[in-house]
C-alpha cells in the first residue's frame, strides 16, 4: 500500500476497513485496518484506485460532530458529479433497486456473489443514484456500471454516493468505529422513536478536505464552432474542491501538493471523429461511418490552488459556475505541467457531425472515456 | 400487416441523441408529442418533439422546440393536449450551520408547445407570475402526470430524518395556477408515488405504505414488502409481498379495508401497468396480464434470459386491448472504461387474437434498466419506443 495510506487519520483507516472486508463474512478477530497487505476493493467512482480526496463523511466523522447523524449514517460518502458512472466494487447479485431519480435517494442493494437467494449474507448498498443500468435478480461484475450519481436532495452536502456494507438489510459499518467488533448493529431507530433533529453542526473536520467534482473530466468545445473557423478545443480535468470557509484551512491537507501520490500523473487523449451517414439510393440512412480527424495526447498533473490568491499554476482556473450561490471560498484544482501545444487550434473542415472522445488514463493503465457529439451548422 | 413491413416503417426517421434522459409522452386522438431532457445540450434542456399523422414537423428528428435550460430542480409534464407544463424550482441559500438550505419558490410556467394543425407553436413561454407560490424549504418536487397536483418534499439530510410534504392543487385546468391543498409529515425517505390524476398519494414509510389524499390526510396504512404501483386513476394499488402480488381496489374515500386479490408472480418485479380492468405485471422473466375484477390470468409471455424491461396497454376501441412488451437484452455490460452493448426490442400484441401487430428492434450502447420506455397512444394507435439514444414512433398500428 502506498505511503499515503499511512498518513490517513484513524477514522479514514477505519473507513478503508469498510472497503477491504473479505467477501466471505465478518472478521471475528481484530483487523489491522491499515495492514499494507490488505487490498482494497475497487473504488466505485472514477478510476478504480482509492481516492482519499473524494471521501466526504465517515461514520466516525459524523459521530464526532453530530451525534444524531452518527446514529443514522452507517457508511461512507464518496464525492461524485451528477451523472458520473457508479461502478460495482465487487461481484454480486442485485437484490433490490429503488429507481427514484427525482428524489436523490435512489439506491441499489447488491448481495455478494456467494450469498444464496433468500439468505442473509453480506452485500453492498449504493445510494443517491439514478438511471440504474441493472435490474433486480441480475448478476453484476466488479467494475460494471451500475448507474449514475444523482443530485443530492439537500444543499448541505454535495452530490455523492453513499456506500454501505450490509449484512442482510442491516448496515455493517460499525467497523468504521471498531474494526475488531464484528457484531453488526441494527439501525438505532429500531425502537421506533423518531429522532429529534439537531442543528447541523460543522461536518468538516479541521484541516480536512471537503470536495466535489464539478464536471469530472470532459471535453469543452468552443461556444459555437463553425466549419472553416479555427476553434480552441481544450481537454481538461475539472475538479473543484469546496474548502472550509476558515481561511486557515491548509491547502496541503486538503489535497496535497503537486506530485502527491493521490495526484499521480495522468494522460489525456483527445480524439475527434467525423461522423458520416451513408445513405441508400432512396436517401434512407444505412449506417454511420466514423473517421478520425484529430488526435492529441496530454500528460498532466493536478495541483491545488486557493482561488482567493488569484493566478493559477498553468494559466487556467476553472470557476465553479454551478455553485455560484455559495459564498464560501473555493479551493480550485488546476492543471499544471500541461503540454497544451497542439490542442489550441483545430479547424473543422466541413459542417456535419463530430464525435469528441476523451480518454483519461492513469499510470496503471486504468482508463475512463468520455464522449460528446457536436453538430456544426 | 406483416411485421417485416412494419419493421421498415418503424425505422423511418428516428430521433437520435446520446443524451436522452427523462422522457415524457402524451397525446390525444390527433397528435402525439414527446419530450426528453437532453443532457448533451450545453446545459440540460427539455426538447419537445411532435408527431402527427402527417409527420409534418418531424421529418428529420428535429425538436419542435427546446425549453429553457433546466434549473436545479424542475419537473415537466405533457398534458393530453400536447402542451408542456413546467414547474420550476428556485433555490436560495441560507446558512444552517456550515451547510446551506434551499428555500424554494414554485413558479408556474405555461409552455405553449401546443401543436395546432400539427405545427409547433412559436411563441415563447409565458413569463412567471408576479407572485410565485412560497413553498418554503424543500428538497425535491413531484408532479402528477396530468399536472394537477404538485408535491414538494422537505427531505432530511439522510432518509431517516423527519420531513414534510407540501401539496399544491391546480385550481384551473385551463391555466397553470396552483393553490396549497395541504401537507403532512413523514419520517423516512421512502418511495413516493402520486396517481396520474393527482387524487391519491402512496408514500412508503418503513415497512408500511401510507395512503394519503390530495389534501394531505392519511387514510390508511398497509403492510409493504416490496415495490408498489398506483393505477393512473388512483383506484387500484399493486404491491408485492414475497412471491405474491396483492391487487387492492381503493375506494374513493380511501377507507380500508380494501377488496383485495392475490396473484402469484415469478421473477423480480419491475412494473405494473393498469388499463381498464387489466393489469400487466412485468418481471424480468415473465409478463402476465391479469383481470382486476376476477384475478384471472388472461395472457402471459416468458423470457428465459430475463430480458423483459417494460410494458404498456391501450384500449383503442371497446373490447380491444393492445399489449406492448419491451425487452432489453444486454449483450455486453458497460464496464469501467468500456462501453456496453444491448439489443432493444418492442412488440405489440392483440389480446383477443394473440397476433403480433408490430415490432421494432435496434442496438444501443447507452441505456438504463427500465428501457425501452414504451407508450401506446393515439387513434389509430402508435407505439413510441424511447431509449437513451433513440426515439421511434411507429406507423399507425392496424
Amino acid at each position: 500500500m502506498e505511503n499515503r495510506h499511512r498518513h490517513l487519520s484513524a477514522s479514514v483507516c477505519a473507513l478503508m476497513a469498510l472497503a477491504i472486508l473479505p467477501a466471505s463474512g465478518p472478521c471475528g478477530a481484530e483487523v489491522d485496518v491499515c495492514d499494507e497487505s490488505l487490498v482494497p476493493v475497487v473504488w466505485p467512482l472514477g478510476l478504480e484506485r482509492f481516492e482519499s480526496r473524494r471521501l466526504l463523511y465517515s461514520h466516525a466523522q459524523f459521530e464526532q460532530h453530530d451525534s444524531f447523524a452518527a446514529n443514522v449514517h452507517r457508511g461512507i460518502d464518496i464525492a461524485g458529479s451528477r451523472g458520473e458512472y457508479v461502478y460495482a466494487v465487487q461481484d454480486g447479485i442485485v437484490d433490490y433497486c429503488y429507481d427514484d431519480s427525482g428524489s436523490g435517494y435512489g439506491y441499489l442493494q447488491v448481495r455478494d456473489a456467494d450469498v444464496p437467494d433468500g439468505s442473509i449474507g453480506l452485500g453492498w448498498k449504493y445510494m443517491h443514484m439514478k438511471n440504474f443500468k441493472v435490474k433486480p435478480g441480475k448478476t453484476v461484475l466488479r467494475d460494471q456500471v451500475l448507474g449514475e450519481v444523482a443530485k443530492f436532495p439537500k444543499a448541505n452536502c454535495f452530490d455523492h454516493v453513499h456506500l454501505q456494507r450490509l449484512i442482510g438489510n442491516a448496515p455493517l459499518d460499525e467497523y468504521a468505529k471498531d474494526a475488531g467488533n464484528a457484531l453488526p448493529l441494527l439501525p438505532s431507530r429500531a425502537d421506533g422513536v423518531p429522532p429529534q433533529r439537531k442543528p447541523f453542526e460543522s461536518p468538516i473536520p479541521t484541516g480536512a478536505g471537503f470536495l466535489f467534482y464539478k464536471d469530472g473530466t470532459h471535453v469543452v468545445a468552443g461556444p459555437t464552432p463553425t466549419a472553416g473557423t479555427p476553434v480552441d478545443i481544450v481537454a481538461r480535468v475539472a475538479e473543484t474542491f469546496h474548502g472550509s470557509s476558515t481561511p486557515a484551512c491548509p491547502i496541503a491537507a486538503c489535497a496535497g501538493p503537486v506530485g502527491a501520490p493521490d495526484l499521480a500523473p495522468m494522460r489525456l487523449s483527445l480524439s475527434i471523429f467525423e461522423e458520416k451517414v451513408q445513405t441508400s439510393t432512396t436517401g434512407a440512412p444505412l449506417r454511420t461511418k466514423v473517421e478520425p480527424v484529430f488526435t492529441n495526447t496530454i500528460d498532466l498533473r493536478i495541483a491545488v490552488k486557493d482561488s482567493a490568491e488569484g493566478a493559477d499554476l498553468a494559466g487556467r482556473i476553472y470557476d465553479d459556475e454551478s455553485r455560484g450561490d455559495y459564498d464560501d471560498r473555493y479551493l480550485l484544482v488546476v492543471m499544471t505541467n500541461c503540454q497544451t501545444s497542439g490542442t489550441g487550434a483545430f479547424t473543422f473542415a466541413s459542417k456535419g457531425k463530430y464525435l469528441l472522445q476523451l480518454l483519461l488514463e492513469d499510470a496503471s493503465g486504468n482508463a475512463t472515456s468520455f464522449e460528446r457529439r457536436i453538430e456544426l451548422p | 400487416m406483416p411485421s417485416n413491413l412494419l419493421l421498415l416503417a418503424l425505422a423511418l426517421a428516428p430521433v437520435q441523441s446520446n443524451g436522452f434522459q427523462d422522457v415524457y409522452v402524451a397525446g390525444n386522438g390527433e397528435r402525439i408529442a414527446f419530450a426528453h431532457v437532453v443532457a448533451e445540450l450545453p446545459t440540460p434542456s427539455l426538447a419537445v418533439f411532435s408527431e402527427t399523422a402527417r409527420l409534418a414537423v418531424w421529418p428529420a428528428g428535429q425538436a419542435a422546440g427546446v425549453l429553457p435550460p433546466l434549473a436545479e430542480s424542475e419537473r415537466y409534464v405533457l398534458t393530453p393536449d400536447c402542451n408542456a407544463l413546467g414547474i420550476v424550482f428556485h433555490f436560495y441559500p441560507c446558512l444552517e450551520g456550515l451547510g446551506l438550505s434551499r428555500i424554494a419558490n414554485l413558479t408556474e410556467l405555461r409552455l405553449p408547445f401546443g401543436l395546432p394543425n400539427g405545427l409547433p407553436a412559436t411563441q415563447p413561454p409565458l413569463p412567471p407570475p408576479a407572485q410565485p407560490i412560497q413553498v418554503g424549504k424543500a428538497a425535491w418536487v413531484r408532479m402528477s402526470e396530468r399536472g394537477n397536483l404538485v408535491a414538494f418534499l422537505d427531505a432530511g439530510h439522510h432518509p431517516d430524518e423527519p420531513g414534510r410534504v407540501q401539496l399544491f392543487r391546480r385550481t384551473d385546468l385551463t391555466r397553470a395556477e396552483f393553490s396549497e391543498a395541504g401537507n403532512y409529515g413523514y419520517t423516512t425517505g421512502g418511495e413516493f408515488q402520486v396517481s396520474a390524476e393527482g387524487t391519491v398519494i402512496a408514500h412508503a414509510e418503513g415497512p408500511e405504505l401510507r395512503l394519503i389524499t390530495a389534501a394531505g390526510q392519511e387514510r390508511a396504512r398497509l403492510p409493504l414488502g416490496g415495490p408498489f404501483f398506483l393505477s393512473p386513476d388512483g383506484h387500484w394499488l399493486a404491491r408485492w409481498k414475497g412471491k405474491k402480488l396483492l391487487l387492492s381496489e381503493l375506494t374513493d374515500a380511501l377507507a380500508p379495508p380494501f377488496p383485495e386479490r392475490s396473484v402469484s408472480v415469478q421473477g423480480s418485479p419491475l412494473t405494473t401497468v393498469f388499463e381498464g380492468d387489466s393489469a400487466l405485471v412485468v418481471t424480468s422473466e415473465r409478463v402476465d396480464l391479469f383481470s382486476l375484477s376476477s384475478g384471472a390470468l388472461l395472457w402471459s409471455r416468458e423470457s428465459p434470459e430475463g430480458a423483459f424491461a417494460s410494458g404498456d396497454l391501450l384500449t383503442p376501441a371497446p373490447g380491444r386491448l393492445l399489449i406492448a412488451l419491451g425487452e432489453l437484452d444486454v449483450l455486453s455490460p458497460p464496464m469501467r472504461g468500456t462501453r456496453g452493448r444491448a439489443h432493444v426490442s418492442a412488440r405489440v400484441f392483440e389480446l383477443a387474437t394473440d397476433e403480433l401487430l408490430a415490432t421494432s428492434e435496434f442496438d444501443v450502447s447507452e441505456w438504463v434498466a427500465r428501457h425501452p420506455h414504451l407508450t401506446l397512444l393515439g387513434r389509430p394507435p402508435r407505439l413510441v419506443v424511447t431509449t437513451t439514444e433513440r426515439v421511434q414512433v411507429s406507423e399507425p398500428i392496424p
